[in-house]
Formats: C-alpha cells, structure tokens, sequence
C-alpha cells in the first residue's frame, strides 16, 4: 500500500489554515464595525 | 421564543453568552476528532491512508450544503416577514459556507489526484458542487454591489432561492447519471457501507465543523448586526441633510 | 390593518413558490434535454448499443466505464496495457500507454477516456483477447479508476473475501 502522507498534509493543512483565517477575519470584522459604531457614538 | 427570531438584540445577547461554550465544544470535538481520524482510524483497503482526507472532506461537503439551507431558508424568511433576523444570519452565513465549499472542493480534488487519477473532472457531481461555490460567490456580490443595503439584502435573497434548486441536484447526482465520484455511503442507516471504525471520526469530525460553523456564526452575526446599525444610521444621515 | 399585512406576506410567498417552480420546471426540461451530455461515460452495452445506432462512429471521443474484467490484464514489452472493460452484458477491450492511478486493479472500477477505433489488422493484440477483425476496441489516452462507496480496514476486506470464497 502507497503512502499518501503529503496528499493528507496537503488537504488537513488547507482545510485548517482556511478555516484559521476565516475566524481571524471574522474577529477583525467584528472589532472593525464596533470601532465604527464608537466614532458614530462619539460625533453623534 | 417567538421573539428571539424577530428580535435581534435578543438572539446578539444570546449570542455573547453562548459564543465562548460553541468554541470548547468544537475545540474538543476537533481535538478528538483530529485524534480519531489520525491515530484511532484503520487504513483503507484500497486508498491506504488517503482515506483520512475523507474525515475533512466529507464533513465540509454536508456543511456546504446545510449551510446553503440554511441561507436559503433564512432569505425566504426576510424576504416574506421582513426579519432583520433572518436577513443578518443569512449575511452572516454566507462566508462560512464559502469556505466550507473551497475546502469540500479542495480536498476532494487532492484526494482524486493519486486515487482517481485526476484533479479535476467535469462529472454531474463535481460540476454541481462548483455550481455552488458559485451561488455562494453571487450572494455575496449582489449584497455589496447596492448603496441600498436593502436592495442588495432583497436581490440576494432572491437569488440563494433560486440557488436551493441546486442542492437536490447535488446530492443525486452521483445515482441518477453516470459520475466518476462515487454514491453516497451512509444513506442507509441500517447498514452503511463505511466500516464502523471510520464512521466515528467522521461524525466527530462533522459535529466539530458544526459547532464551528455556530461559533462563527454567532460572531459574524454580532458584527453585521452593529454593520446595519451603522448604515442604517448612515441613510438617516443622508436624509435629514 | 393587519389583513393588508397578510395579503401582502401571502403573495410574497406565492411569488416565491412560483418562482421556485418555473426555474425547476425549466431546469427539469434542460436536463432531460442533455440528459446524454450530463453522462460522464457509457457502459460497453450502451457503445455497442450507440454504435449500432451509428450514434458512436470509428474515431469518435467517448469516455467508456465500466469494470477491469477479472485475469484480462496484460502488459507487453512496449510498455502497451490491454485490458478488458465490462458491464457483465457486454465487453470492449482497450488499449493504454501511459501511467495507471493507483486504485487501478482487475475488478475495480474503471472509467477509459479516448477513441473507438474499428479494428482493420492494424492493431495487434494479444492472442488472449481474440479480437476479430472488424471488431471495434478502445484507444485509451487517459485512465481514470473510480472507486467505490465501500471504505473498510484491508483485515475486514480480507474476511468478506474468505466468507466469499467459502460460499461459493
């Protein structure tokens, strides 16, 4: 039976690193927009 | 109950409670899960250890879908009663199974190079899949592509309606035509044909994503909730001046 | 008041159905219409079938599936593969020079990319395989294995094979 190691690595390390990223971009977008809403609250 | 659909500040409360609890038990699942699919998990007979790309892929695959649902049912339901609710979980949504998508996709197309012999074929399964990451795509578009928010809210909508027509495709695709991707191993409880000690990661592996997909969800949530607050603040600025 | 308010959510909702329904409908029709394109390969039965339709000519580019017939494969010293693909109704045989993927294996499945060719004494192939003249075979330019719906560790495998064996 063949070894598919790099294979595996290669669909673990895309799938986690996405992933990985969308909840960093998430937490981003969320401090962004209350950032945002603090100005608003602060001019207005 | 009733009230926590409609009204959003409810379910943002709910939310900032639940968020920490949805990120342990994913944490947790995942960490088993990750264990399970790499240590616990007998070899295939045929793929060898490609079939621990199967624990990733499968679970992506139905989350991409449930996803879509998901969208798609909380549109029907913005559009009809005009839920700020519905309309945000379905904003927030939409990333997600973007990623979910891109990553169903990805490893598949990994997992086919040394097992079909291909990264890629244009089969009913496949095709459709993409067609998907496509729906996807054009939600997120059509909601950025108006001044009006809510014009944008309406089209989009509209079109992940549309785009529902699309997941019976999917998921019978691989009985009613011929496809290189194999039919489905689990649509029949009584005996599936994936061996139990496989079964298992997968199902954690599935749960972690869900509860992944909650966690984010919520977080998404919280911030497109503040985003319309902003814009909406934004249009009443506009008029009074 | 609230009436207008459920006329209004009514008709939203139709609207919706109706929608729905027209590009299912629609949907439904273009299928059906391509419902030969949207196959990604035929059975032997189904060229044998097509070629006797004149619907598949000497040449034409097909995709043919079907399963590796057990104890057909042969390799030659040019580094030619010939194999038998199978339905259990009818068989073609086909010809490959490249490289295999790994689930390729006799009695697994297989999908064959490449042209039907008429056999007119220009080909030669193994005695075993018997291949009148005027017979068609299959020039394979890709292999594509497809696998199964079935995952189980080899030691599971290897004791449905012996309970096989056995009642047989």
């Amino acid at each position: 039976m063949k070894d598919y190691s790099i294979y595996i690595l290669a669909a673990y390390s895309f799938c986690f690193l996405s992933l990985i990223l969308l909840i960093f971009l998430s937490k981003i977008y969320l401090s962004k927009s209350e950032k945002k809403l603090n100005e608003i609250d602060k001019n207005g | 109950m009733k009230n926590i659909f409609i009204n959003p500040g409810q379910l943002n409360k709910l939310s900032e409670f639940l968020s920490p609890w949805l990120a342990i038990i994913s944490f947790i699942f995942l960490i088993f899960g990750l264990w399970l699919s790499f240590f616990y998990s007998p070899i295939d007979y045929q793929q060898g250890n490609a079939v621990r790309i199967l624990y990733i892929h499968a679970p992506s695959a139905w989350l991409s879908m449930l996803i879509y649902s998901f969208l798609a049912i909380n549109s029907f339901f913005g559009l009809v009663f005009g839920h700020v609710t519905a309309f945000t979980l379905a904003r927030a949504a939409a990333p997600i199974g973007l990623t979910f998508t891109a990553i169903c996709l990805v490893t598949g197309s990994v997992w086919g190079k040394p097992m079909w012999g291909t990264w890629w074929v244009w089969d009913a399964r496949l095709t459709s899949v993409l067609v998907l990451f496509f729906f996807y795509i054009g939600y997120i578009i059509f909601l950025k592509s108006f001044s009006d928010f809510t014009k944008g809210e309406k089209f989009s909508s509209i079109l992940s309606i549309i785009g529902i027509v699309n997941l019976p495709i999917i998921k019978f695709s691989v009985d009613y035509w011929n496809t290189l991707h194999q039919p489905a191993s689990i649509s029949k409880f009584s005996s599936p044909s994936i061996h139990i000690d496989m079964l298992i990661p997968l199902i954690v592996m599935f749960l972690s994503f869900l509860f992944l997909f909650l966690y984010i969800l919520i977080l998404r949530f919280q911030a497109e909730l503040i985003i319309r607050k902003i814009n909406i603040n934004n249009m009443k600025f506009y008029k009074d001046s | 008041m609230k009436s207008i308010k459920m006329v209004r959510r009514r008709k939203k909702i139709y609207r919706i159905i109706s929608l729905l329904l027209i590009i299912s409908i629609s949907l439904f029709l273009i299928i059906y219409a391509l419902r030969d394109n949207v196959i990604f390969f035929y059975s032997p039965s189904e060229v044998r079938e097509k070629v006797a339709k004149k619907e598949i000519i000497d040449g034409s580019l097909i995709r043919l599936g079907g399963l590796v017939q057990e104890n057909s494969f042969l390799r030659n010293n040019k580094s030619q593969i010939f194999f038998v693909i199978t339905d259990y109704k009818k068989e073609i045989s086909v010809v490959y020079s490249g490289i295999l993927p790994d689930l390729f294996e006799e009695g697994q499945g297989v999908i064959a990319e490449g042209f039907l060719r008429i056999n007119e004494n220009s080909m030669k192939f193994p005695e075993k395989f018997s291949l009148k003249k005027n017979d068609f075979y299959f020039e394979a330019q890709t292999i594509l294995a497809k696998h199964d719906e079935n995952y189980m560790p080899p030691e599971v495998a290897d004791a449905l094979e012996m309970e096989m064996n056995d009642n047989d």
